[in-house]
């Protein structure tokens, strides 16, 4: 079982796309989908259990040579960092299939993003990790496409998404050429990249082109623009899909390989870096004070919340950068149960926007958009206020009090949020009203995804043990391109 | 045998609220039975803790990072276990009332209420900073809840106040805490002391939280006297987190130069604007934030077991009026008028009374509790400052008396309002919260008996009649308020002037930091959509299109695919001789 497990992940989501394309029947389609998609939250939940705390290296892998003359291998393999994504992705899929009945190219089209989302985070090829994320690119544009009020959105998204593809392809055929310099062969293979001895202007220049990539999918300034239009078009399934598809990729990307494959020249950018993470979350923050709608507040909570996993990542810390991984999947739960809030609502063709009075005409909803933002923003117990809680220890051993600068944005941004839910919540609504109330099976939805922030956050133990070892390595990774920070 | 039954206390706390809260929408009176279990609780652990039992409980560790890590520990001593009676009897009384008069909106208050006690049980138990502020910071989201839990606009713009301010506050906490356990203080028994600015942080958080000048608007700006007597408590638990890093901040002078002048400034600043307050409700809200200023420069002098006494006699003392000035809501409506509220005394005996109890109790009258805290921090400031510094705190305790008993006698001479509302007296479980929280207000004083030899010695070096002294400044204070108010209702003349008073605080506030920050907001998104929306994606296409454009005229028969072809190979040849 153990032997292929990761593919039967990665290829079972595509099943369910075969099957959406072959049978002409949309209920069975739907049902296989869930089945599928229930099957990949088993499957995930037994890598989390069976993943060995004590191995720090990369576990379940599985390698097929897929085109030996230029080294490129299918090659999976998780290891404590990829576990956390990895697993959300399974279930993100699964609540977002039950959100809504979906028609079917809807159907296909989720499950071939998750796919290649799972790929991504099980890749152990830089090149198989690029292919899967390029191959998320076409049925997301296609999916956002399809809320015909914006055709505009998809096309913007893609465009982005490809245009950061470029230089990320060009630094991913560089590493290969350089490693066939080096060692005589080509190789796409992290472990094998992560033996390159590179000069730090190169590795500064190869580390912009990664970044470009990434900063589109996270996104970071100035490459955000393509999220506020996709955020008003989607379906909640498209949403949650898109955060695991889209957003987490980018911050795995960035957590993953900027201090891994490339450790000098993060190491020698990474208070640049850190300076301008500060700068995101702050602005994001800056554009949430004050919003009206909260499709919009969302681009830019995104935004500010990206910030704090950057700013983790480059204190190259124990604590900041598992806590960042906390973060990654906090943001996930909390922001996606966001976007189900959001959509539901959308689909009862009311707009979460101010002046809606949602706590007379639905006070369930009410009730739980409150607890949701409060949520995403660190509720005590919570996976996001343990995650802040980390990366702040780390930021202060590192940079001393600058490294609590952090917190205006933390201030901008809650004051923003619960400025704006306030103004949803509160008042008489005008002409607007929600005819329906939360359902129960929409309430278990986002309900499902607090719980397991709340897990998270109450009992992070079992995740920090099978982090703390990814980290281990990341840092011995980093000790060659400077000092090793955090670790006694 | 012991420690299970404190065990088994310290989970009912804070499991039941939390389940309570839940259940809540399901039968309301679930989360008043999880507040009830959380109360008795904290009896248990009073009663162990008065025999000198510490209640200890660990749930295993939290979370580990590297070589720091923090476990889920709680700890009660004595001085935890009054703060925890103390608080969790004014919420559970306040939740007794909601139950009893707000019919239709009573589950989202007890849920909201709920929070709060889970707050309370997490700050006062907290063994470690991260769970003192978990608690901290659910304190605070319960108070906001409270305060926009009628979906109002009036509430919306009362609970952004709260928000911004309140977690303002925590904020500034969580950057000193993490300062502190970033260099090995985890636990608040091993507070040795750090850099001035940390001290700094927990001071100005301490400031924000428990409604001290000038950011007590967030605290007097509540209209609502049901809730007010929950914020009280919350701004109240502000306190106790310096009480808990004294050493942090008590070593360095600066720092409690700087807590005396915040706490001096609120007993000044909440005095006169609670002695010229019209309105009921702001007049007592104004006076919680006089006497949370006395206690702050009372703590900032290092005044001792007086400290803690009036600190939970202003949680429960406050709470009696708070709830039965909460009771005439349903008698007056939005009359709040002090000239107006003559037959409050004669239609709702209990609430009346029991309000004058609250009154007398925080005025320091004896034989009541006011008067053994008043007495444990006058003596205290003698022996710190000799005679200057007892007189000056035997005046502040003329003024504070001054202020509530004022309210006293102007309802008791005040004329009989015009309109009265459906008439109500309030119901079992209203009756039973004020009849609890009296009997407890009078339990507080039986400690003190007899004098000398009670629970609450006096400070070491003080005489006895140096220790009489608050009593007596209670009793003058009582005095004054009777000559000025006593005799006769507020005449046109003083009602009026007093009608005209406005505070400009919250506006200079809103001047120096909202609007500000608003502009900038509007700036960075006018920058977003301009910028970023605009000229990056239309100057994007734009030149994508120029490029093409050029391509197809270079292919166009002009110099053909060989020009284009020679033109990428010298960028790239560029491009690799400069990565190169």
């Amino acid at each position: 079982m153990h032997t292929y497990i990761l593919s039967l992940c990665v290829l079972l989501p595509l099943v369910g796309v075969l099957v959406a394309v072959i049978c002409p029947s949309t209920i069975w389609v739907r049902r296989f989908a869930l089945v599928a998609a229930g099957s990949e939250v088993l499957l995930c939940l037994y890598l989390g259990i069976h993943f060995d705390v004590d191995d720090r290296g990369v576990q379940f892998t599985e390698r097929l040579d897929w085109i030996p003359e230029l080294g490129v291998a299918y090659h999976l393999g998780i290891d404590g960092i990829s576990l956390l994504p990895f697993v959300l992705t399974g279930l993100l899929l699964f609540v977002g299939l039950l959100a809504r009945s979906a028609p079917r190219g809807e159907v296909a089209g989720l499950l071939a993003v998750a796919s290649g989302a799972l790929g991504a985070f099980a890749a152990r090829d830089l090149l198989f990790f690029y292919f899967c994320t390029e191959a998320v690119v076409l049925p997301l544009f296609v999916l956002v496409s399809r809320g015909a009020l914006r055709p505009r959105a998809g096309l913007r998204m893609g465009l982005y998404g490809l245009a950061g593809s470029v230089p990320m392809l060009v630094a991913v055929i560089y590493l290969a050429v350089a490693h066939l310099e080096q060692a005589g062969q080509l190789s796409f293979d992290l472990a094998d990249l992560q033996t390159l001895d590179l000069p730090l202007g190169v590795q500064s220049w190869l580390l912009l082109a990664l970044s470009l990539g990434f900063a589109v999918r996270a996104p970071l300034i100035p490459f955000h623009a393509w999220l506020s239009a996709a955020q008003r078009v989607v379906s909640p399934g498209v949403a949650l899909v898109l955060i695991c598809a889209w957003l987490q990729v980018g911050a795995y990307g960035i957590l993953r390989f900027g201090p891994t494959l490339l450790p000098e020249a993060f190491v020698a950018w990474r208070e640049l870096l850190a300076v301008l993470a500060v700068v995101i979350a702050v602005y994001g923050a800056l554009l949430g004070l004050g919003q009206h709608h909260l499709r919009a507040w969302l681009s830019s909570a995104t935004l500010s919340q990206v910030g704090w996993l950057l700013f983790g990542v480059c204190t190259l810390h124990v604590s900041g950068l598992e806590g960042s991984v906390l973060l990654l999947a906090g943001q996930s739960l909390g922001l996606g149960a966001i976007f189900l809030l959001a959509a539901m609502l959308t689909e009862r063709g009311v707009e979460l926007s101010s002046g809606l009075g949602l706590g007379v005409s639905a006070p369930r909803f009410a009730g739980w958009l409150r607890f949701v933002v409060l949520m995403v923003l660190g509720l005590p117990g919570t996976a996001v206020f343990v995650g802040k809680f980390l990366v702040l220890i780390a930021a202060f051993e590192v940079w001393g009090g600058v490294g609590l600068l952090i917190l205006v944005a933390a201030l901008l941004h809650s004051v923003g949020a619960l400025w704006l839910v306030q103004r949803i919540v509160c008042g008489v609504d005008g002409g607007r009203s929600v005819s329906e109330d939360m359902r129960w099976r929409e309430a278990g939805l986002v309900a499902s995804l607090l719980v397991c922030a709340l897990a998270l956050g109450l009992a992070p133990g079992p995740v920090l043990d099978r982090v703390s070892g990814s980290v281990d390595q990341m840092l011995i990774a980093a000790q060659t391109g400077g000092e090793p920070v955090g670790k006694e | 045998m012991v420690g299970q039954v404190q065990s088994a206390a310290l989970l009912a706390m804070l499991c039941a609220p939390v389940l309570g809260g839940i259940a809540a929408s399901w039968r309301p009176w679930l989360a008043i039975a999880g507040a009830a279990c959380a109360w008795l609780g904290s009896v248990t652990l009073l009663g162990s803790a008065l025999f000198g039992e510490e209640a200890t409980l660990s749930l295993g560790r939290w979370l580990e990072a590297g070589s720091f890590a923090i476990d889920m520990d709680l700890r009660v001593d004595l001085l935890a276990a009054i703060l925890l009676l103390g608080g969790h009897s004014v919420v559970l009384a306040a939740m007794l009332y909601a139950a009893d008069y707000l019919h239709r909106q009573a589950d989202r208050s007890l849920r909201f209420s709920s929070i709060l006690i889970t707050g309370s049980t997490l700050l006062f138990c907290a063994d470690n900073y991260l769970l003192l502020f978990a608690g901290w910071v659910l304190l605070g989201i319960g108070s906001y809840l409270l305060a926009a839990m009628d979906h109002t606009e009036v509430e919306r713009a009362v609970a952004d106040r709260i928000w911004a301010v309140l977690h303002g506050g925590d904020l500034i906490l969580l950057a000193g805490l993490v300062a502190l356990c970033a260099q090995g203080q985890v636990n608040w028994v091993e507070a040795l002391g750090g850099h001035h600015w940390i001290g700094l942080c927990i001071l100005l958080a301490v400031v924000a939280r428990s409604a001290q000048f000038p950011l007590h608007f967030w605290l007097t700006g509540v209209r609502s006297p049901g809730t007010l007597v929950q914020l009280c408590c919350t701004a109240t638990s502000g306190l106790y987190v310096l009480l808990r890093t004294r050493g942090v901040w008590g070593s360095d002078p600066v720092l409690v130069y700087v807590a005396l002048a915040f706490g001096l400034a609120s007993i000044l600043f909440g005095a006169v604007s609670s002695l010229l307050a019209r309105d009921l409700r702001l007049a007592l809200a104004y006076a919680v934030s006089s006497q949370l200023g006395l206690v702050l420069a009372a703590m900032a002098l290092d005044c001792g077991q007086g400290v803690v006494l009036h600190l939970v006699l202003i949680g429960v003392g406050m709470g009696l009026c708070f709830i039965g000035c909460a009771c005439l809501a349903q008698v007056e409506g939005e009359n709040w008028d002090l000239a107006n509220l003559g037959r409050y005394r004669r239609l709702l005996p209990l609430p009346f009374w029991a309000m004058v109890l609250g009154a007398l109790t925080i005025s320091g009258i004896p034989p009541l509790a006011g008067f053994w805290s008043y007495g444990l921090l006058l003596t205290g400031l003698y022996t710190l400052g000799g005679t200057a510094l007892w007189v000056g705190g035997a005046v502040l305790v003329v003024v504070a008396s001054w202020c509530l008993m004022r309210l006293v006698f102007l309802i008791s001479t005040a004329e009989i309002g015009e309109q009265l509302q459906a008439f109500r007296t309030p119901g079992g479980a209203a009756q039973a919260a004020l009849v609890g929280l009296g009997v407890l207000v009078l339990a507080a004083a039986a400690l003190g008996y007899p004098p000398g030899i009670g629970f609450f010695s006096a400070a070491e070096g003080a005489r006895r009649w140096e220790w009489l002294i608050g009593g007596i400044a209670g009793l003058v204070g009582v005095l004054v308020a009777w000559l000025a108010y006593g005799g006769q209702p507020l005449s046109e003349a003083q009602q009026s002037g007093a009608s005209a008073q406005k505070c400009y605080v919250e506006a200079l506030w809103r001047a120096l930091l909202g609007r500000p920050l608003l502009a900038l907001a509007r700036w960075a998104r006018d920058l977003d959509t301009l910028f970023f929306e605009w000229i990056l994606v239309e100057f994007g296409v734009l030149g994508l299109r120029s490029f093409g454009w050029i391509l197809g005229r270079l292919q166009n028969g002009q110099v053909r695919s060989y020009a284009a072809l020679a033109l990428l190979g010298v960028v790239a040849a560029l491009f690799y001789l400069s990565i190169r």
